[in-house]
């Protein structure tokens, strides 16, 4: 099928793949995970994540955080029935898990970060039956090194409509 | 034109090919298995979080998935088989490239890896030997797109390598030191005595060790390349990927490239002997035991006719110089010739003093 490609035909094939793979490495570092560019073992971060639900204060007015154990959560709905959430009910990948401890950032902090702040959106716009979460935010905090001190971030899912 | 030289006038033995093809496919069943196994465990994976980098309007459905996963199973087994092996590893290479562009959450880079050497793969003749349906008389063809896979695996290296290299947390050591302090269990876990770990841990230890790495995959880039160098380069990466793989969890990256090492074989065939005396057990058994394991058909084994040299030897082994060897000389080129053997032809070649020959 393939090898009977004449001169120009191979010639055309070699270059267009070189230059393919010469474009996906070198647009590597504009990805956060490096996917396509075989940048293998780009660090050795870990990423520590802490989640949260913002939802309205006691007093009625403005909110309050409150922390979710183990990735799991109860809410009422709209007519005041309990119901039991879990994070990895949508998000699978254990390594974006709200372990509350370092983990391995697979791919990079930069990558498991910018995976975190899709998650939280995601899970955020997938719990129709919690009527009190306002929003969710992830405490994280990435280490690069070993000897380098954690930086912390703060992400937050769009805010939900809930009464 | 330069490019067009190194393109053409490559007409050789597919019987490596063939040895390259049957591993690929057995790794491309292995890799659809384990995203078969994600599926099963996990559910199908556009019902929960993923993030492709097509428009989600090109993400497989549910049923279509599963088609996919079947079909990548049914292609392996073709791959393997060597039945229309070539548009099978097209389809199977573009199809695990699609899958990939459709989450990044589960990209790896071995799996892009593989993606890239079955779709190359595709382009050469590798289906001419050791396949169903093969002529027996004809296991030659051009093997031009062998360049390319060559060139790939080399590729992979720059770009691993380079991205080390200008990296100053990889450049420094930093990041081998966190590896080897945060997951040095691991490699106890298989089996590496914890004093080597212990070894490992020290800053400066890792830190030769980050510079060692590096060097060694952009060593392998260029050496891989060269005619000359290309059997020390081999030996080096077998035991670079053998390193890694103790250290880490890489899925099939190093058996990926331990396959594609296959591809670097000189093309021809039958170019040594291995000669044997039928009356002997033993000989009989190393000659059953190199025909088994004689996977680029380096080797033409057949009982002697009586010879002076072979007089009183069990077994008469001549390299690609036509020069009958017995002895250390003729296991040396034995062990040279069969690839699973060949690390410890490269194991024992200082310690005997025997030089390969030209």
């Amino acid at each position: 099928m393939f090898s009977e490609l004449g001169p120009r035909a191979r010639i055309v094939v070699a270059i267009a793949w070189v230059a393919g793979q010469v474009a996906l490495i070198g647009t590597g570092p504009r990805r956060a995970d490096g996917a396509f560019a075989f940048r293998m073992f780009p660090e050795a971060s870990t990423i520590q994540i802490d989640l949260y639900r913002e939802v309205v204060a006691p007093s009625g007015q403005g909110t309050t955080r409150v922390r979710v154990e183990d990735g799991r959560w109860l809410a009422r709905d709209e007519d005041g029935v309990l119901h039991r959430f879990r994070w990895d009910d949508r998000v699978k990948d254990g390594n974006l898990f709200p372990w509350g401890s370092p983990v391995h950032a697979s791919y990079g902090a930069r990558a498991q970060v910018e995976r975190l702040a899709r998650a939280l959106d995601d899970v955020a716009s997938h719990i129709p039956e919690d009527d009190e979460t306002m929003r969710l935010v992830a405490e994280v905090a990435v280490q690069r090194t070993l000897e380098a001190p954690p930086e912390h971030l703060e992400l937050e899912s769009r805010w939900r409509d809930t009464k | 034109m330069k490019e067009r030289r190194w393109l053409e006038g490559l007409v050789g033995d597919t019987h490596a090919l063939a040895a390259a093809r049957i591993a690929f496919g057995v790794l491309l069943l292995l890799q659809t298995r384990e995203m078969a196994m994600e599926q099963l465990d996990q559910g199908y994976f556009g019902n929960h979080f993923h993030w492709a980098y097509v428009p989600e309007r090109f993400v497989p459905s549910e049923r279509v998935y599963t088609l996919l996963l079947a079909a990548q199973a049914v292609c392996a087994v073709l791959v393997i088989v060597g039945h229309l092996a070539r548009p099978a590893l097209f389809f199977s290479g573009a199809a695990t490239g699609y899958e990939l562009l459709c989450d990044r959450l589960h990209f790896h880079h071995n799996r892009w890896a593989l993606a890239c050497y079955v779709i190359l793969l595709s382009f050469t003749p590798c289906d001419r030997a050791r396949a169903l349906g093969a002529s027996k008389t004809t296991a030659t063809g051009d093997l031009w797109a062998v360049r390319l896979v060559q060139l790939q695996v080399s590729i992979v290296y720059v770009a691993s390598g380079s991205s080390k290299l200008f990296d100053r947390d990889w450049r420094s050591g930093q990041v081998m030191l966190d590896r080897m302090v945060r997951y040095g269990h691991q490699a106890v876990e298989h089996g590496v005595p914890e004093g080597v770990i212990a070894f490992f841990q020290q800053p400066s230890v890792a830190s030769l060790l980050s510079k060692g790495a590096i060097g060694t995959e952009l060593f392998l880039a260029f050496a891989l390349l060269s005619e000359r160098l290309r059997i020390p380069a081999i030996f080096v990466g077998l035991c670079f990927h053998g390193a890694i793989e103790l250290s880490a969890r890489v899925e099939l990256f190093s058996f990926t490239t331990f396959a594609a090492y296959l591809l670097f074989a000189t093309p021809d065939a039958r170019a040594r002997t291995l000669r044997y005396d039928p009356t002997r057990k033993k000989a009989v058994a190393l000659a059953w035991a190199v025909r088994l394991l004689d996977w680029l058909a380096r080797f033409e084994v057949a009982p002697w006719e009586p010879d002076a040299v072979a007089k009183g030897r069990s077994f008469v082994v001549t390299d690609r110089d036509g020069k009958p060897r017995t002895g250390v000389r003729a296991v040396m080129t034995l062990l040279r010739g069969v690839p699973l053997l060949f690390p410890i032809w490269c194991v024992l070649l200082p310690l005997r003093g025997v030089r390969s020959e030209p």
